[in-house]
């Protein structure tokens, strides 16, 4: 893959910093190729809902309950930084405070940054023949156990192989020397609901997600029209079509409920080693489209597979198989195409999504033990979801109210 | 399609640069504004159940306003793996090959499973200090209707069937319970369906079911997936949850619990599975023998 060069990141970060500017070594100049935009964001920190004394605040308003209650959301605090930006400070009385108090974060790096590049449909594995496909990028996905694939069948290479594999991901840990590369992301709300005597009542809601990794996420995006000497696609439906891969890593989610000042925090979910390998679209075999109703709804599809019983459908398949335009032989017969699509064996090309929800508990947040488990406390249970392959997904949203 | 990514580079362009642009905010016309109307999408529940042990629990339900179809498999599913005293089974709930919706053998066409209203449900105790603690989390959607078929190693949860007597048509159905392997009724990590005590001729292996339309006559509320650490009622989605009727509050038990409604009725016999063509497990992929196209 040619990697973009980092135009932005002095955009973005002239407006809020003064930073040095640093010379380039040979090394990291010779994995750098003229191609496409990269974004980099250096000591990055947000944070924003804080400054309650001059009324900066961000409200939602509008919501309502299903009995036509006015529900007022107050996000108090919302932030991304780097690694402690935030910690559960024990109040010695069995309950905890939130501190938030956002650290740098390097997104991404000159070598290895978020890329906006236009690629060739023919060289990928959307399968978009004589297309370029606008592709938004996380940092790329190294091999963990010599296995480029994000969880995969053992589902847990972090746990199975211990933390120095997962130091490995692309985007670095932070150390004494390094800010790092991994993302805190936390979030505090207040939902705020009128009760049948017309008071309001507090629902605060904490979460906060620790030392996150993307890498390997992406999102292409294409023109679903007939290009000429195109192959595939003949019904002309002039929609942005899609491939999402969402990874995520992380090695700590807390979901607490606060006072809505962000002190005594009782028992949180925690969760220890989430992962998630969300497909969303595969290929031109079965993309993604969003778009809107034509009364106002967003519509999110990802399209069936081609029906066989039909004259369409063989057609579509016909198509499909007989695209040999990047090179490869993947489906000699309809039968083997339904088979490596089900068995997730098409070549360079995923199908099947997984989750993986590692020691939840539900305990005082601070409380820890050597092994990591927490004692005394409610275990839950590691719970994974293997295997997830949607054949076909139609979202429509609608008026809550209505 | 040059085009359209001169124009996807130009927006994206034009967003990355928003940052340091100092740009004249212009008001917007009332007739432009009378173009738009908001779409509550998402809605959000807060109300209170008393529980058994006379605590009252807080309960927060953020619902997207959405109806999403949907032909999905799961090659595993397993939830709450630990060691639980007293049973066999590694966790809660085991489930190999689940698949929500089907094909239909006669036209090839998707069958999907709908899911209606879908949700995320917080419960928050209060201690004797007025800390608020979690206590448990949910997810589930409002109405459901669908085939569900599935091999469950091992259920905690409900499983909503009506059965009809196979020899005796004249007797009222009864409900069928969750057995362990011995028959006995139990929620937790069972691995039979049927009568209790009788799985000599009414009890069938959860693993060997024939695939279950659970709207049968209507489509179904309160199919949901729970976590608590403490046994807790969760309201049904049906409710006012200004007025909870405590009559149809649904018991879960610590741990990962799942909620299957079906307004299924049918006989022992006809829940076995019987795989292949002609058989009562429906295709979910076009290689299946039920097909017979490959």
């Amino acid at each position: 893959m040619k990697r973009p060069v980092a135009l932005f990141s002095g955009l973005f970060i002239s407006a809020s910093l003064c930073a040095d500017m640093a010379p380039l070594t040979d090394d990291d100049m010779s994995q750098v190729e003229g191609s496409g935009l990269g974004v980099v964001l250096e000591d990055f920190s947000f944070h924003a809902g804080a400054e309650t004394d001059n009324e900066s605040v961000f409200r939602i308003t509008g919501i309502k309950t299903s009995d036509g209650r006015d529900v007022n959301i107050e996000v108090d605090n919302f932030f991304i930084g780097g690694k402690d930006s935030a910690s559960f400070v024990d109040n010695g009385d069995g309950t905890t405070s939130f501190i938030v108090n956002p650290t740098g974060v390097n997104i991404g790096r000159l070598n290895n940054p978020i890329s906006i590049n236009q690629r060739d449909g023919d060289d990928i594995d959307v399968r978009a023949p004589n297309k370029g496909v606008l592709e938004i990028a996380q940092p790329e996905l190294k091999a963990i156990n010599g296995d480029p694939v994000w969880i995969g069948a053992t589902m847990d290479p972090c746990l199975k192989a211990g933390a120095a594999e997962c130091s490995k991901f692309q985007s670095r840990e932070a150390t004494a020397d390094y800010i790092g590369e991994r993302i805190d992301i936390g979030l505090e709300l207040n939902a705020e609901i009128i009760n049948g005597s017309g008071d309001p009542e507090d629902s605060p809601l904490t979460i906060y997600m620790k030392e996150a990794v993307f890498d390997g996420s992406y999102m292409r995006l294409w023109g679903d029209e007939t290009a000429t000497g195109s192959e595939i696609e003949a019904d002309q439906r002039h929609i942005t079509l899609a491939n999402i891969r969402l990874n995520m890593y992380t090695p700590e989610i807390y979901i607490a409920s606060c006072g809505v000042d962000g002190t005594k925090c009782g028992d949180a979910v925690h969760i220890k080693h989430f992962a998630l390998d969300l497909i969303v679209g595969v290929g031109e075999i079965q993309p993604a489209s969003l778009s809107v109703t034509s009364d106002g709804n967003f519509q999110l599809e990802v399209e069936a597979l081609p029906n066989p019983t039909t004259s369409e459908g063989s057609r579509r398949l016909e198509l499909i198989r007989n695209d040999q335009s990047d090179g490869m032989t993947w489906a000699a017969t309809d039968k083997e195409f339904y088979e490596n699509y089900y068995n997730d064996t098409i070549p360079g090309v995923k199908t099947k999504s997984n989750l993986y929800i590692g020691d939840p508990t539900i305990s005082n947040p601070t409380f820890e033990t050597a092994g990591g488990l927490k004692v005394g406390d409610t275990y839950l249970g590691t719970s994974r979801i293997e295997g997830l392959q949607i054949q076909y997904l139609k979202m429509t949203t609608h008026d809550i109210g209505g | 399609m040059q085009k359209l990514l001169k124009n996807s580079f130009t927006l994206v362009l034009s967003l990355t640069v928003a940052s340091t642009t100092l740009a004249e905010l212009v008001s917007v016309e009332d007739s432009e504004l009378a173009n738009f109307s908001g779409q509550a999408m998402i809605g959000i529940d807060d109300y209170q159940v008393v529980q058994d042990d006379s605590s009252s629990v807080d309960f927060m339900r953020v619902t997207l306003g959405s109806t999403i179809e949907t032909n999905t498999t799961i090659d595993n599913l397993e939830l709450g793996t630990m060691d639980r005293a007293g049973y066999s089974a590694a966790s809660d709930i085991d489930i190999d090959n689940l698949r929500l919706g089907h094909i239909d053998p006669n036209t090839g066409e998707y069958v999907p499973f709908v899911l209606k209203n879908p949700y995320m449900e917080f419960a928050f105790a209060e201690d004797g200090n007025g800390v608020r603690e979690a206590v448990g989390i949910r997810v589930g959607a409002g109405e459901s209707s669908g085939s569900l078929t599935a091999n469950i190693n091992a259920l905690t949860g409900n499983f909503e069937i009506m059965l009809d007597h196979d020899n005796d048509p004249g007797t009222a159905p009864v409900a069928a319970q969750l057995l362990d392997s011995t028959g006995a009724a139990t929620n937790i990590r069972a691995t039979n369906i049927g009568v209790a005590g009788d799985c000599s001729s009414n009890c069938i292996s959860l693993n060997n079911l024939a695939t279950v339309n659970i709207d049968d006559s209507a489509s179904v509320s309160d199919m949901f997936l729970s976590y608590q650490n403490i046994d807790l009622k969760w309201a049904s989605t049906l409710n006012d949850t200004s007025a909870i009727d405590t009559n149809s509050l649904i018991k879960t038990t610590q741990g990962a619990f799942i909620n299957l409604p079906t307004n299924l009725t049918t006989t022992t016999d006809a829940l076995v599975g019987i795989p292949g063509a002609g058989g009562n497990i429906l295709p979910t992929r076009y290689t299946d023998a039920a097909l017979g196209l490959f």
